[in-house]
């Protein structure tokens, strides 16, 4: 080691320049080019490879640049070799014996041969903050390049140069690597928050089960998947979606029995299960003839509510453990939706149930109480018309008791039944322009006798200025009438009072019916509109009356409005919009027209 | 309501353009992957995905373009994407979607890079 060039100074300008080209490199490869370049040109070696660990402890090695001939691409080294790494690795032919263990890590032969461009050159460890980040592998150093001693001094400046590089270098890309998994995390939380926002939305199962599937694709870049689920708890497991999945006629096929010890399995222990730990434990399970990597259970309690079965990622990567973890998150947050929509659905099932019970309840009761007045009505006219066949007289009084009798029943039956249709039956009113004060005025006719005889004071206070509105008259006639009639009915003979004011509104013509009788009981107030609901006594009421009100006000695209006291009275209050009162105006316009034509 | 995707497409002789606007969710299925289809029927062999008008992505969402984007590469042809806003571009990457899809800022750029690599 001894010669003449180049001088000291000169060596350590060469120096600082690679200095400053190797903190300017952002990857290994780029790194090594500058070193083994920088070994070239400084110390005149000829063979030059640096190597990196590939795995931790570093018994593999991989290449990442050489000088000359390229070395092996990858080597493996026993540990005790690495250990007697020489510390003074200034020692020639530390490379020879050190190469002389490496094998090739695929095929396990000795990789000796290969390495002898290095026979009598140096392995000098790259090491930083206490970790070796590379080895420097040289060949033989040139006679004429340093003075004796020199060398030395330059080499270890120049490894720890590169060393430090190579720190720099692993240091960001670990930063990245731990940025980009907290940006991972991050939209994990966002996806699991947005989950739990949104999926309760989805009433619909055919969406919602889609939905937790692809999230849970789409969240990790999963490439296939699949969805398995019964339709009612307890029933087998059939493939509700599958995306990217080739199926076949699996799809329409496959089922898993709720009892098949793999789902079991499942719901004991909660987790994810790898395709091996399936194939290990379950090598006949029919769900192996799908192609997937990870089964995921969605477990509420009770039981498993849904399998994902999901495949590879778009990387090629396989899941890790924190990316199976969140992942029995979604599928638990999801598992509780299912069993949510399961319970709303039996609820809603008892409540149908429980209202159809007490319609068929409430219809029965009103028919048996017809059908009283009929068998009551007949028998009783049976006897009269026995008396009329054996040539006895008959009492014209009770004659006219029964037949009316009859006849009130008949009346009866076919009022309910008319309200049943009206009420079962959606259909558009049928519009024509009609005048409010005189359907009223109408109404009024109708019932003046009934009025009279039971005393009841009636006050009419209609705009003169109303304009017709296109109405349905016949069912538009219905609701008022409805109204009147529950107005007479709610108050008492003698003191009873019924006010019918109509008001022309800016958006709106309504009408009031007011009365001063027994009122509403406040508890009674929201069932008011029910069908069968009625406070009437007896069989009086058909229960449809304020039902159908509501259902032909609203199809006039109106609304009806009622404040009450217990005791005190009532007020109904019905409005029709302007905009079918103007069209009113219009459709009378245009009649006159017609009829001033004719 | 929902919200929806709106999905049109522009068809010139070497390559097509699929304007998406609104929200890329679960309802956007059936609107895409039809459009997608058609395309392909047409032999078009590069299709680019216009997101600029794109409101929202989510995990649907993305598994909606990994199926485009298997599809697309199935029938031998190509796909792009341009108009991404930065953090769904970072989304792409974090799930390996830019691996198949070839993303660009904008259409021109990404149109001469994917035409000069053939």
């Amino acid at each position: 080691m001894r010669g003449e060039s180049p001088p000291a100074q000169q060596a350590l300008e060469n120096l600082s320049e690679t200095a400053a080209r190797l903190s300017a490199c952002k990857d290994r490869e780029s790194i090594a080019r500058e070193l083994l370049q920088a070994a070239g040109e400084l110390f005149g070696v000829k063979a030059g490879a640096i190597y990196v660990p590939r795995d931790a402890p570093a018994r593999l090695w991989e290449r990442v640049g050489s000088l000359g001939e390229p070395a092996p691409a990858a080597m493996a080294l026993p540990e005790e070799t690495l250990r007697a790494l020489p510390e003074d690795w200034s020692q020639t032919g530390s490379a020879q014996r050190l190469l002389a263990g490496t094998v090739n890590p695929s095929t396990g032969q000795s990789l000796a041969k290969l390495f002898e461009p290095f026979h009598g050159g140096l392995v000098i460890p790259l090491a930083a903050a206490e970790r070796l980040e590379a080895l420097l592998l040289l060949g033989p150093l040139a006679e004429s390049s340093w003075r004796e001693g020199e060398w030395h001094g330059g080499l270890a400046a120049l490894a720890q140069q590169g060393a430090m590089a190579l720190y720099s270098v692993r240091l960001a890309s670990e930063l990245q690597a731990l940025r980009e998994e907290l940006d991972r995390k991050i939209l994990q939380l966002l996806t699991l928050f947005e989950v739990g926002r949104e999926i309760h939305s989805f009433a619909h199962w055919e969406l919602l089960t889609k939905n937790i599937l692809y999230t849970a694709m789409g969240n990790l870049g999963i490439r296939e998947g699949a969805l398995l689920a019964p339709q009612r708890p307890g029933e087998p497991l059939r493939i509700w979606h599958s995306r990217g999945m080739p199926m076949g006629r699996l799809a329409e096929d496959f089922h898993l029995p709720a009892q098949d010890p793999l789902v079991k399995h499942l719901g004991k222990v909660r987790r994810a299960l790898e395709r091996g730990a399936v194939e290990q434990s379950f090598p006949h399970n029919r769900v192996l003839k799908l192609a997937f990597e990870v089964l995921l259970p969605g477990i509420s309690s009770h039981g498993v509510e849904f399998v994902l079965l999901l495949g590879h990622k778009l990387s090629g990567k396989p899941l890790s453990p924190d990316e199976l973890e969140y992942l029995m998150i979604l599928c638990g947050q999801a598992a509780v939706v299912f069993e949510n929509q399961e319970l709303v659905r039996r609820s809603i099932e008892r409540e149908r149930l429980a209202a159809v019970g007490q319609a068929l309840a409430g219809l029965s009761h009103d028919f048996r109480g017809i059908l009283q007045g009929f068998d009551g009505a007949s028998r009783h006219l049976g006897k009269l018309l026995e008396r009329v066949r054996e040539g006895r007289s008959i009492d014209a009084a009770k004659l006219d008791k029964w037949w009316g009798l009859l006849c009130s029943s008949e009346r009866r039956l076919t009022d309910l039944v008319q309200d049943i249709l009206e009420y079962s039956k959606p259909r558009e009113p049928v519009r024509e322009a009609c005048s409010i004060n005189a359907l009223i005025e109408e109404l009024v006719r109708q019932r003046r006798e009934e009025l009279a005889r039971r005393k009841i004071h009636l006050e009419l206070d209609l705009a003169p200025s109303l304009p017709p509105v296109e109405a349905d008259t016949t069912r538009l006639y219905r609701v008022l009438a409805n109204l009147f009639d529950n107005a007479c009915d709610a108050v008492s003979a003698g003191t009873g009072r019924i006010e019918v004011r109509t008001r022309m509104q800016p958006d709106a013509v309504t009408v009031e019916v007011k009365d001063n009788g027994v009122g509403i009981a406040p508890e009674n107030l929201p069932r008011l509109f029910d069908p069968l609901f009625t406070t009437k006594k007896g069989s009086e009421g058909t229960g449809f009356g304020l039902a159908n009100v509501k259902k032909i006000v609203e199809e006039h695209r109106g609304h009806i409005e009622i404040s009450s006291q217990a005791g005190r009275g009532s007020v109904f209050r019905i409005a029709i919009p302007l905009e079918a009162a103007s069209r009113g105006l219009e459709a009378a316009a245009r009649r006159d027209k017609k009829n001033e034509k004719a | 309501m929902a919200k929806q995707i709106r999905v049109q497409s522009e068809l010139v002789p070497a390559y097509a353009v699929i304007r998406l606007s609104g929200f890329l969710n679960i309802f956007a299925e059936e609107e895409i992957e039809g459009e997608v289809n058609r395309l392909l029927e047409l032999h078009c062999p590069l299709l680019l995905l216009d997101f600029s008008q794109v409101e929202h992505i989510d995990s649907a969402g993305i598994t909606i373009l990994v199926g485009v984007a298997a599809k697309v590469g199935d029938a031998q042809a190509r796909l792009g994407a341009y108009g991404l806003s930065p953090h769904y571009q970072k989304i792409f990457h974090m799930v390996g979607l830019d691996d198949y899809i070839a993303v660009g800022e904008e259409r021109e750029s990404l149109l001469a890079r994917l035409q000069s690599s053939d």
